[in-house]
This record gives structure tokens, sequence and C-alpha cells, in this order.
């Protein structure tokens, strides 16, 4: 106890330097909470959007339509599928979905599209397209045959609301089948493969088109309420789907899943440099105050005081120094997140290149509970760490070397 | 029984390079409740000797015996405890603990003998009493004059019930009134508790007061005058 009581008073000796430390500290947790927030927030937006508006949680295909694209593919086990999906109380939307990828064609150009046949009310719910269109509206206003695009798209082929384009592909028996359709919204989605690849039509106008009965469909899209339940959805859904492949976002997307260890990498990174540096800082100010005390250090191993106890007072003195900055800057950390969570960093002078990477412009700093002590506990490492070396000097020093310079 | 006994002892600097001898072949007996002081001109090895008597250095050869003890083949860890528990020091520089009161500066040494609370404090206002100091025990050093900060130094060396007190240069930085009241307390607590003491010193105030005088020159003893 008396050690603790030296130590602090020890801390306190050099009211400036021990505040510089401890504002270091503080400022230095908060720039690791917000660092940690800011980053999860990026990766949260960008993991998000991907999966609410291409991915969803899971998919489920027949086997051969995964294979070989074809529209004869439909789902196996439909009916049992779909009463199993409305008893499910851990799903919060689903769609049904007619597939096909084939050729958009305008009076001026032609491209490559994806082809949606949805229920506009189910598919809002999943992927809140309605939320992405920017002129028109989502499969309305248009009385025959309304299609949905993106901006990219519709700039490539020069189209806007109520132009004609005309959708080719091939129908369930291999056959090549061409309608027209009318502009009857233009999106503009933090998913690139939406602005440039994606058409939504209704189900019900292309279902004729490619020869196939009321109830067959090629895709069904998922998001659960909460991310834990998804594998366990996953595995019950494969048991009654037949021939089907129930697919989770992991499995459909592995890049997110690389780019979230990659993320955990880059974090790890960030922190160790923060933490490098703030060990430095206390590392610096602790040797110096050992080396300030030469003498008394000296003396007090020179009357009898054992190697052990000079070391755990330094230690002592470094990590109440720790100890001090490190709930400040805990508070700070979690105010600053608490508050831009509510309000979202604006990044929107940088909205073209993030929307590119399917990152919404408004960041929300985001941390778990658990993040926050990761922190506490790295900082704690980190003091004991920074404590050593000054430590170390200091029961090196010569008892007889500090009573010469008495 | 001598408290302290010094048989053939030497200290060699650099004995594989160009030796320095800074002690050479010292024998001498201090009993218990001497007063002694130890003179002579600098470089004459006195700061050598001390260090070896107080077990903060060990001798190139030659034994010191503390009260039947040998300590000079002791490790550096035994010699930490063996100071603790049989070695008081009172230093030139007072060098009290600065963050501490007076109080706390002389129940500093007993705590880290383990001695309980009750038992600590009691003695350390005892001895604070002892050395006239009984109204400033929550002073910390820094509001202390050199003088009463010496007399702190002097009871924080009492309060391990050492076998011996080692004081160098003790009147040093202090006034001839403070030197005076200094040396005439230790005199005080030499005779009253039988506390031996041993002082490396120029000062000719401190030899006036003591009972021995050994004077050293060239690492050997050249004199050796009882009073």
């Amino acid at each position: 106890m008396v050690l603790l009581k030296v130590a602090w008073r020890n801390v306190w000796r050099n009211k400036t330097r021990s505040g510089v430390v401890v504002v270091a500290v503080m400022l230095g947790v908060w720039s690791l909470i917000f660092a940690l927030a800011f980053m999860n927030g990026f990766f949260k937006s960008y993991l998000s959007n991907a999966i609410n508006k291409d991915f969803s949680h899971v998919q489920i295909h027949s086997k051969a339509f995964l294979k070989d694209g074809e529209v004869g593919f439909v789902l196996d086990n439909f009916q049992e599928i779909k009463k199993a999906l409305e008893g499910d109380k851990t799903i919060a939307s689903y769609s049904y979905r007619l597939k096909t990828n084939g050729m958009i064609a305008s009076a001026k150009a032609a491209r490559g599209v994806d082809i949606l046949g949805v229920d506009t009310i189910r598919e809002d719910q999943l992927t809140r397209v309605q939320s992405d269109i920017v002129e028109g509206n989502f499969l309305g206003g248009i009385k025959r045959n309304p299609i949905v695009i993106g901006r990219d798209l519709a700039n490539k082929l020069k189209v806007k609301i109520r132009s004609k384009v005309v959708l080719t592909f091939r129908d369930k028996d291999g056959e090549l089948v061409a309608a027209s359709f009318r502009v009857a919204g233009i999106m503009e989605s933090v998913s690139v493969k939406k602005n440039e690849l994606t058409a939504y039509v209704l189900d019900k106008d292309v279902r004729n088109l490619l020869k196939l009965g009321p109830e067959e469909f090629h895709e069904i899209a998922l998001l659960c309420k909460e991310e834990e339940t998804v594998e366990t959805l996953r595995t019950a859904l494969q048991q009654i789907s037949g021939n089907n492949e129930v697919a989770s976002w992991r499995t459909l997307a592995p890049e997110l899943e690389v780019m979230q260890s990659q993320s955990k990498i880059s974090l790890g990174i960030i922190v160790g440099i923060i933490m490098l540096a703030l060990c430095f800082g206390i590392i610096n100010t602790m040797l110096m105050a050992v080396l300030e005390r030469f003498k008394e250090i000296g003396m007090l191993m020179a009357i009898g005081m054992k190697k052990s106890n000079v070391f755990a007072m330094i230690v002592y003195e470094t990590m109440m120094l720790s100890i001090i900055g490190g709930p400040f800057g805990l508070f700070l950390g979690w105010a600053s997140n608490t508050a831009l969570k509510e309000k979202g960093i604006d990044l929107s002078s940088y909205s073209d290149g993030l929307d590119k990477m399917g990152i919404d412009s408004i960041l929300r700093p985001s941390l778990e509970q658990s993040d926050y002590m990761f922190v506490v506990f790295s900082v704690m490492i980190m003091a004991v760490l920074a404590a050593i070396f000054p430590a170390r000097r200091a029961i090196k020093l010569d008892p007889i070397e500090a009573l010469h310079k008495i | 029984m001598s408290v302290i006994s010094i048989k053939e002892v030497s200290k060699i600097y650099n004995p594989d390079k160009i030796p320095v001898k800074a002690v050479d072949k010292v024998d001498l007996e201090i009993e218990k409740g001497e007063f002694t002081a130890i003179v002579g001109p600098s470089g004459s090895g006195k700061s050598t000797f001390l260090n070896i008597v107080g077990g903060l250095d060990n001798p190139s050869s030659g034994a010191v015996v503390i009260d039947g003890v040998d300590i000079s083949t002791f490790k550096e860890s035994a010699l930490i405890d063996f100071r603790l528990n049989n070695i008081g020091f009172v230093f030139q520089s007072y060098n009290l603990i600065p963050v501490l009161s007076s109080l706390e500066n002389v129940e500093f040494i007993m705590l880290m003998q383990k001695i309980p609370k009750e038992q600590r404090h009691a003695r350390a206002i005892e001895l604070l009493k002892e050395v006239g100091l009984e109204k400033h025990l929550d002073r910390k050093p820094s509001e202390l004059s050199g003088g009463q900060q010496q007399r702190v130094a002097v009871a924080r060396a009492l309060a391990s019930r050492p076998k011996f007190i080692l004081a160098d240069e003790p009147t040093a930085n202090l006034d001839s009134h403070s030197t005076e009241n200094l040396m005439g307390m230790m005199a005080d607590i030499n005779k009253k508790e039988e506390a031996t003491f041993l002082f490396a010193t120029h000062d000719q105030r401190v030899i006036d007061k003591a009972r021995r005088v050994v004077t050293l020159e060239d690492g050997r003893i050249v004199k050796d005058e009882k009073r």
C-alpha cells in the first residue's frame, strides 16, 4: 500500500510532465477508439450495403441453375420452402425472383444485362430499392411492361423515364424472345452492379416470356433479423431444399469475408501504431523521471529497498499515469462515437469514389462494447510494457554510484 | 565481541589493467557503542572503506564480519537484506524521500522490514521526539531546514534498530549551529541507546566529538586514536 502511496505522490511531483502524459494517454485512447470506430463504420457500411442491396443473407437456387444459368432450372420443392419461410420468425424479409440475362437495347445503344423479375412489394421490403429510385418510381406509373434500370446503364443507353427499351433473352426452351419495356424508374444504388448491370421488371411480365409456371422461380433471397441466425437458417433450409443450393453471403461473396479479415488486420496495424507512439511517449517520460531521481532511487537501494520493490514502484507510477488518462480517453471516445453515430460524418465531397466502392457518403462510426474493452485491455498491457524499460533502468542503478553523487 | 570486525580487507580496482589499491590490508575492530570518526585526505580510501563496511561493495580480499556474520562474500540481494536489517545510513545530502512526511520517511524503512503498522508508527514518533522534531511529524523534507532534515535522516537510520550507523560526511551541508546540535544529539543517542556510530568526515567539529579517530592514508590505517 505504501509503495502505491509513494508511487502516487511521485506521479504528482512534476505536475506539468505528468499532466502532459495523462493528456497524451487520453488523446491516444480517444484516437484509438475513434480510428477503430471509423474503420469499423467504414467496413460495416460496405458490408451492410453489399448484403442489403446485393447478396442478402441467404440465397436459394437450383444447383443446375447455378451451374448452367438455364432458365428452365427453377427452384426445387418451392411449396415446402415457401411454407418454411412464412413460418420463420427469424426472417426479416424475402423475395422470389425470376432471373435471367440478356440484352437491353435502346434506339441508340445495347448492353448486356441481368434481368430480375420481381414482386415490387417483396423486393422493396428486401432491398429497399424504392429508396434508390432517383427518377420515376419502382415499376409503377407505366401500364404495360415497366422496367427500372440503373443511372449508369440509362446513361449508356441514352434513355430517360418513359423511354422504350427492348429486352432480348432465351426462354425455357432455349428460343430467343424479345419484348419492349418502358423505363418506369432510374435508380442510383451504392451497388455498382445495380447501377450498370441490373434491370428490374415485374415477375408477371417476364414469366410468360420465359414460359414458366406461376409457382416457378429461379432465386429466393432473404434477410434475417439477426446476423447470428443466418447459419442456422441456412442449414434448416438446406435440409428441405432438395436439389437446391442454399448459400449464405459468405459463400456467395467470399471477397466480403476476405475484406472483413483484411479490415481486422488494418485495424490491428492502426492500433499497433497508436499504441507504439503512446508507449514511446510514456517510456520517455518515465525514463526522465527515473534519471531525475537517480540519487533517490540509489539511496533507497542503499538503505535496503529490494529491487523488486523499486521495479514495482516504477511500474505503479507508469500504470497510474495510464489509468488516469485512460478513462478520460475512453469517455471522450464513447462521447464522440455516440454523437457521430446519430449524425454521421459527412463524406459527401468524396461521394463519387465512395459510391463506386459501395460505401455510404454519411459514415457512422460504430464500436461494440467488446471493442471498448479491447482498448482498455490494450492500454493496460501497453502501460505495463512501457514501464518495463524505465523500471529495469532503475534497478540497474548502482547504489555506490548514487552515494558518490551525494 | 566486536560489532564490526575488518580483517585484512583490500579493495583493488582494475585488477587486470592498471590496478589501483583503494584499501590496502586494513584491520579494524569496532566495539558496540563506539562513536568513531574515519578521517583522512581525499583519495585516502575513506569512501571505499565505508562502502565495504556498509555492505555496498565487496572487498577484493579479506573479511568483513558484522556481529559475527561475514558479509564479504554475500551476493547483491543478500547484501540488500543485510543492509536493511543491520545498518543505518546517514548521508551528506540527507536524501529523504521528498514526497513523504518526516513521520512517513522514518516509518518507510520499518515498512520494508514488515514491522506492524502500530509498532512502526509508535517507534517513528518516539525517534522523531528524540531528535526534537515531534512538532514536525507531518512536514515534507522541503518544509524543513537542512539541520532538521538531517535529524529526520538520523531518526530514519535508527528506526530499523541497526547494529551500527554509518554516516558519510553528515555535517557537510550544515552550518555550525546545526552541526553542533546534530552532533550533540547523536552523541546523546550514542550514550542513551548504546548505538554504534561510524563517521567518515573532514569536519573538525565532528572529529572533536568522536571518542575514537581512525586516520586513513593511501588506503591504510596510519593512526588509531582512542580518547
